[in-house]
């Protein structure tokens, strides 16, 4: 199947994963889906800021009622003027003593207000998110694969499922990738082999090399023989190059690029050399040695490599 | 000071105290806003039913 060219709108970013939940009051089902409006009833969603707020708000009122309430009552039951006037003082000290612990302490109240709030509502919530799910399913059906993959994309904020991280990659399968886009790819990597995230990445080693970090590139090696196989040793090779990015994964996957060193073209293995000569202190395992042998083999006579001949 | 004043008062001032206590006890319980979102992530993939 050919795969589809579309626009994937960016990100929204919020300080916090949590400021992303919002919540239909009339259905009284929450989202963490970019959306304004409701996809049942299309009321506008409140965002969780607002809904502790909210909520924060009628539990003061309702305090601010049973204060006002007692110091009435015994204002009002004061059997003499001097009573009167005496409990009229002491509630107002009262009010305003109640008044002041309030703001000094609204900070951590709202924090709290929240954290009750999400437990509360974490079924909910869960049955929120299982909904946005579906309706990236339905998304995927339809093959509406953009609107489908930014779902996704939010859902996965909050889940962090090999079966989501799979679904999303499924979807990014199907889409022409273009460096503008903004991909990822370390947080899809899933705990187990799967050959659609290794075509995912393999395609973005393609795009954008620096996407492929250590943990990425950890992966193909665990996976090595199973990505041969259906891959072809080209991806290794080429996931080998993108190590040497960095003297750090250099020295890490020392081992891993020795074996490949070979296949390499001629600007990476000058790259190499370059870092391993500027570095000779540096424990480089068996690769220095393999490098110098190569350059001895294949590079004798080229010039760029001349002062890399001893 | 009328009996009523002290009884009156002494009730304001254990509400107070009480409101006090509360509020001191929420404050030492509050985290932080990364705690929060560690939590819920936490929650919401530990059933893993959602894919
Ligand atoms: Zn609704």
């Amino acid at each position: 199947m050919a795969k589809q060219a579309v626009q994937l709108s960016k990100k929204k970013r919020t300080k916090y994963r949590f400021q992303k939940l919002k919540m239909c009051k009339k259905c009284n089902r929450y989202s963490v889906l970019k959306d304004q409006n409701c996809s049942k009833c299309g009321s506008a969603y409140v965002g969780i800021d607002r809904l502790v707020k909210s909520i924060f708000k009628n539990r003061l009122f309702t305090e601010a009622m049973w204060i006002l309430m007692i110091v009435s009552i015994g204002i009002v039951a004061a059997p003499t003027v001097q009573t009167l006037y005496y409990s009229l003082v002491a509630g107002l000290i009262f009010c305003i003593s109640y008044v002041v612990l309030t703001f000094v302490f609204m900070k951590s109240e709202f924090f709290i207000q929240l954290k009750r709030l999400l437990r509360a509502d974490f079924k909910k919530i869960q049955a929120g998110i299982q909904f946005d799910s579906e309706l990236a399913k339905a998304d995927v059906k339809e093959d509406r694969l953009a609107p489908a993959y930014e779902k996704l994309r939010e859902i996965g904020d909050f889940i962090n499922s090999d079966q989501l991280k799979i679904r999303r990659v499924m979807v990014l399968n199907e889409i022409i990738l273009r460096s503008d886009m903004e991909l990822e790819l370390e947080p899809l990597i899933p705990s187990s082999y799967d050959k659609d995230f290794v075509q995912y990445a393999l395609e973005v080693l393609r795009i954008n090399r620096t996407l492929i970090t250590k943990k990425c590139i950890a992966y193909f090696i665990h996976y090595r023989d199973a990505i041969v196989i259906d891959f072809g040793m080209d991806s290794l090779i080429a996931v080998a190059g993108t190590a040497l990015r960095m003297k750090l994964y250099i020295v890490e996957f020392s081992g891993f690029i020795e074996e490949f060193l070979e296949y390499f073209p001629k600007e990476r293995v000058l790259r190499l050399c370059n870092i391993l000569y500027s570095n000779p202190d540096v424990d480089w395992g068996g690769l220095s040695e393999k490098a110098k042998q190569l350059v001895a083999m294949k590079y004798h006579y080229d010039p760029d490599f001349k002062r890399f001949v001893s | 000071m009328s009996i009523y004043s002290i009884v009156f008062t002494s009730i304001l001032v254990v509400i107070l105290i009480w409101k006090t206590y509360k509020l001191f006890k929420n404050k030492r319980n509050s985290g932080d806003f990364e705690g929060i979102d560690d939590e819920l992530v936490i929650m919401l993939n530990e059933g893993d039913s959602i894919g």
